[in-house]
């Protein structure tokens, strides 16, 4: 916790404490409604695998965990607008269902309320809007950060190309460090996306587009490309090895012979 | 009768002469009749392919369809749905009932409308013909971006198959809107001015200018492709900006979201009145926000596009819009929430599925807006909650819509009603299965699925929602075969129905069930925008 306290600082981030849990957390829901739905489940042929975990609600990064905080907000601003607007159709539905066959009286409008509910959403909007808009330049743009990737996506892989001129098909990035990404493809449109450490991004044949992600901690992060892009679409898995600071230091040093070695390259 | 003798043997030759007048009709009723069973066939088709990738994405590891398939089926999905059912469907009602909710004794052009209508089967037709070959149809989504849809991706001749066809339709859809255009501003009756006009008529009038000016870019588009594909051209292959062709597309299919919604916006607020025995609440305004939505529509288009790395400000304005157009779409829910508010509502199987379309087109409309936050979209974007907003949009808004309008016109169309019985007990099937199936989506997108995947495995988190969803889509299923059998009993044997089968407003209740060929005895005299309410009025 210290060190990522520390580090929130550093990244001129204190305001949002991503360390929160997330507010609506499905993963819970569907455990509690798993052991009620045992029955059914029990015909399931459960994956032996461990569990992956992409959901980008369960943040372990500045720029994913940004993101979740806006959406944090705009979750409950939508649940408030839903309950009063679908509670009061539902009122009304059950409410003036006919009784008798005097015909009620004929309102053809009201301008007072109109205008109310003209201005009601615009408020709200305008409240995500605004949340949204303060929170852009953080999000797309990010902080400076000392290692830029560049990602390259084609049929039906991604490889990763280091500052050295290593090339690998695993994203391997040291924790706590803003990692800037240059996103391109050899062929068709693909989206990069690594939903736990930050929103996607695609990647297009011809240009350079740029985003970034951060993790907080060390582990081994996945996503998979977002973009339909042909036969393989679905297998083209994205793996972010994230290791402490020091470790990748001495893994990327390690790789200075493997610049030379030309099975490295692709 | 003294020629009932004779007229057994002749029986065969009249069948045969029913077959060929349908053929060869240009009747707006027989017209839109035969747009209606068409595109229901191509739902069926369509609810087959969604069934079949339910059935792919029910457990983990599945192997039911390939690849290659799924993402066949996925497209065939998608542009059924689209472009042969919801669309057409509208065309479909608009051409039975345009003309008689607006008095006139037909549509402007009936040739053009008996051509419209039977390009729809053709096309259908080219598409699905992919199929059948070896090399599969298109398999590039409903979107098919370039360059996935250009040769060296897409080498089989499905994807032009699926190009021609789209090209049949849009002829079909712009001939249509010309049609329809011309019609409603020159064939009204006298006293129907724009402001008496029936909702219904304002939504086709918003609805078919936008066709007018929206397909021609995506004819535009898939020309560019063809070429590109057939003739060596490289107005979207290597050569070109590979964001090109996802402008122009969106250009016209943001649009034709709007196409797809705005006229069963149009059918719902002809029913809630109806059924509520009170006026529209706010009529000007629920023209003017249709108007809007129209307007508006056109500029939001590049928020498909988010997260394609479009410069920052360019995202924002497109974002402002985007929230911009949620306020007209939030006055008509809010203005149809007032029209039931102090009325006194009879629950018919249409006014059931009309008060279920405006709870989950508020779904969708809230569920929308989390997209059009940019920092949410980079998340959301192309994943399962999409799947599930545009769902709630176009099943539990659009096909709500329609079914609300098939059990309120059926009278009128046939002289029968629907059964009550069978159709309440669908209803709520349907929205139990609608339910089921598309809520868990939402949730599967926060889990970080993304939406057009064949297959999926080691993902925990996904396993229950995807049961589920697809435990829902049969309860679906089950229901829209229970529309069949209602159908198909109701349509011999269904409670006859008079002229004015539910104490109607517009004009189509006035003439006989179903109408004579040509429509009006004497072309009626307008003097409101409920005229059969002042006609029960004066008969009072």
């Amino acid at each position: 916790m210290m060190h990522s306290g520390h580090r929130v600082r550093k990244l001129g981030w204190a305001r949002l404490d991503h360390r929160q849990p997330a507010l609506l957390d499905f993963r819970g829901v569907s455990a509690i409604i798993t052991v009620v739905g045992a029955v059914v489940m029990a015909a399931t042929p459960l994956s032996a695998s461990a569990a992956i975990d992409v959901s980008p609600l369960d943040c372990a990064g500045a720029n994913a965990c940004r993101i979740q905080s806006v959406y944090a907000v705009v979750f409950w601003m939508a649940m408030f607008v839903l309950a009063v607007v679908g509670g009061l159709l539902v009122y009304a539905a059950i409410r003036f269902r006919r009784r008798d066959e005097t015909e009620p009286a004929q309102i053809h409008g009201n301008s007072r309320l109109e205008v109310a509910w003209t201005v009601f959403p615009l408020v709200v909007l305008l409240a995500i809007f605004t949340l949204t808009f303060t929170n852009m330049d953080y999000v797309r743009n990010g902080p400076p950060g000392p290692i830029t990737i560049t990602v390259t996506g084609q049929q039906f892989a991604w490889t990763y190309k280091y500052p050295n001129g290593f090339v690998a098909g695993t994203l391997t990035i040291p924790a706590g460090e803003v990692i800037r990404l240059d996103v391109t493809s050899r062929d068709v449109l693909h989206s990069f996306w690594a939903p736990r450490l930050g929103g996607q991004v695609y990647a297009l044949p011809g240009q350079m587009n740029h985003g970034w992600l951060e993790a907080d901690h060390p582990g081994t992060y996945y996503g998979q490309c977002n973009e339909l892009c042909g036969i393989g679409h679905a297998e083209m898995q994205v793996k972010v090895v994230v290791m402490s600071k020091a470790a990748y230091d001495q893994w990327y040093a390690g790789l200075k012979a493997a610049v030379f070695a030309p099975a490295a390259r692709i | 009768m003294a020629t009932a003798e004779i007229a057994l043997p002749q029986r065969r030759p009249m069948r045969l002469a029913g077959v060929a007048e349908w053929l060869t009709t240009t009747d707006h009723k027989k017209i839109g009749v035969l747009y209606i069973y068409t595109t229901f066939v191509f739902f069926l088709i369509g609810g087959i392919f969604a069934l079949l990738m339910r059935t792919q994405l029910a457990l983990p590891f599945n192997n039911v369809l390939s690849h290659q398939l799924y993402n066949e089926i996925l497209t065939m999905h998608g542009t059924t749905m689209i472009f042969l059912w919801i669309i057409p469907v509208f065309s479909g009602f608009g051409n039975y009932f345009v003309p008689l909710m607006i008095g006139a004794r037909d549509m402007a052009f009936p040739r053009i409308n008996a051509f419209s209508f039977w390009l729809i089967p053709l096309a259908g037709a080219t598409m699905y013909s992919g199929l059948f070959l070896k090399t599969g149809s298109a398999a590039c989504g409903w979107t098919c971006y370039t360059p996935l849809s250009e040769k060296p991706f897409a080498p089989g001749l499905g994807q032009d198959l699926w190009i021609l066809g789209l090209h049949l339709l849009g002829l079909s859809s712009i001939m249509g809107a010309i049609n329809f255009l011309v019609t409603i501003h020159n064939l009204r009756a006298p006293g129907m001015t724009w402001f008496r006009l029936p909702l219904f008529v304002w939504s086709v009038e918003v609805t078919q200018a936008l066709v007018l000016l929206a397909s021609p870019f995506l004819a535009g588009a898939l020309a560019m492709v063809l070429m590109d594909r057939q003739l060596g051209t490289d107005f979207l292959g290597r050569g070109a900006d590979p964001l090109l062709y996802q402008f122009i597309f969106w250009f016209y299919s943001h649009p034709a979201v709007y196409i797809m919604i705005l006229p069963a916006f149009g059918i719902v607020s002809e029913i809630i009145p109806v059924f509520s025995r009170k006026p529209i609440f706010g009529y000007r305004a629920m023209a003017f926000s249709m108007a809007a939505i129209g307007v508006l529509g056109f500029m939001v288009f590049a928020h498909h596009m988010f997260t394609t790395g479009l410069p920052l400000a360019l995202q924002e304005f497109f974002m402002t819009t985007t929230m911009l157009i949620a306020v007209p779409s939030g006055v008509k829910v809010l203005n149809w929430l007032a029209t039931l508010w102090g009325g006194s509502i009879k629950y018919t199987t249409a006014m059931l599925f009309a008060v279920a379309f405006v709870l989950m087109f508020l779904v969708g409309g809230v569920d929308g807006v989390f997209m059009a936050s940019l920092a949410v979209d980079y998340q959301l974007h192309a994943t399962y909650w999409v799947v599930s907003h545009i769902h709630y949009v176009l099943f539990g808004g659009s096909v709500f819509g329609v079914f609300a309008g098939l059990f309120y016109w059926f009278p009128k169309l046939t002289g029968r009603y629907l059964d009550e019985t069978l159709g309440k007990l669908q209803f709520w099937l349907q929205l139990v299965g609608f339910n089921v199936t598309f809520m868990p989506m939402h949730f599967l997108g926060l889990l970080g699925m993304p939406r057009r995947i064949s297959v999926w495995g080691n993902r925990p988190d996904w396993e229950l929602w995807n049961l589920v969803a697809t435990i829902g889509a049969f309860i679906i299923a089950t229901a829209v075969l229970l529309f069949i059998v209602n159908f198909l009993i109701s349509i011999r044997g269904g409670r006859r129905a008079p002229a004015d089968a539910w104490q109607g407003n517009t004009l189509e209740w006035a003439t006989t069930s179903p109408p004579p060929p040509y429509n009006f005895e004497t072309v009626p005299q307008v003097r409101s925008a409920r005229p059969m309410r002042e006609l029960r009025k004066a008969q009072v």
